[in-house]
């Protein structure tokens, strides 16, 4: 799925996210995804990694199993984690954990509204 | 958080080494864990801000709190701090964990692993990499 604006998802989702806008993960969604926007916020259950060019926002509900790699990251008490964290303003340009250097990041996909 | 007990002058902890738990007078700083036997420490670790400046060690290991307040610099092996942290200096260490609650704050260094009950990240924290575990609430 891409998009361009921003987008909730409150149900089951599997396969793989881009956006260029914001993502949110309402509390009763679970997702089985690569997750790739500018701001994530997770309050549900999410499994796979999530990139963000921005920020990356865990409430005290969100359930996370997978890599995290943004510029910045808030998380609550009670939120869950676990996977490789990077974390920080050049953390887009490191290559992601187990991937070879120069294959990281995918490519954008533009258009496709949803 | 030290453990609440009938004696107000006395805590419950848990050993970090065997995670034996027992009670131990609130002024206590050291003392033999009676399930490994071994020497442990009990007290909170407060680094002084800027005051060593760097800290490098094997390990760092309290039944305690470990605070690493902005200025400071600590490079280990092993980080443990059974009650919690509050880094907001530089943390560096292959292996940390703690079974409370661990506070990485506004401008603060993280690099390596962390194992944790609970976990707090502030705004603009700089995380290098490191492979997290934090339970959250069940």
């Amino acid at each position: 799925m891409t998009f361009e604006k921003s987008a909730v998802i409150q149900g089951k989702f599997q396969g793989s996210i881009a956006a260029k806008g914001d993502l949110t993960i309402a509390d009763s969604a679970d997702c089985n995804a690569e997750v790739e926007a500018s701001n994530i916020v997770v309050d549900g259950k999410v499994t796979g990694n999530v990139t963000a060019s921005s920020s990356i926002k865990l409430t005290n509900n969100a359930r996370l199993v997978g890599d995290i790699v943004a510029t910045k990251l808030v998380t609550a008490e009670g939120a869950s984690l676990s996977g490789h964290v990077t974390v920080g303003p050049s953390a887009k340009e490191r290559p992601k954990q187990g991937q070879p250097q120069g294959q990281g990041g995918k490519q954008a996909q533009a258009g496709g509204g949803q | 958080m030290a453990g609440k007990n009938d004696r107000p002058d006395s805590r419950t902890i848990s050993c970090y080494l065997c995670e034996h738990g027992f009670t131990v007078d609130a002024e206590t700083m050291s003392t033999t864990c009676p399930g490994c036997h071994r020497r442990i420490v009990v007290e909170d670790l407060v680094l002084k801000k800027n005051r060593p400046k760097l800290v490098m060690v094997t390990e760092l290991m309290t039944c305690g709190r470990l605070i690493v307040p902005k200025g400071s610099r600590v490079v280990a092996d092993v980080v443990a701090a059974n009650e919690g942290m509050e880094v907001r200096g530089h943390l560096e260490a292959r292996q940390i964990r703690s079974a409370g609650l661990v506070v990485i704050g506004k401008k603060a260094f993280w690099r390596g692993g962390l194992q944790a009950a609970a976990l707090v990240v502030e705004d603009s924290a700089v995380i290098d990499r490191g492979a997290f575990q934090v339970a959250g609430a069940s």
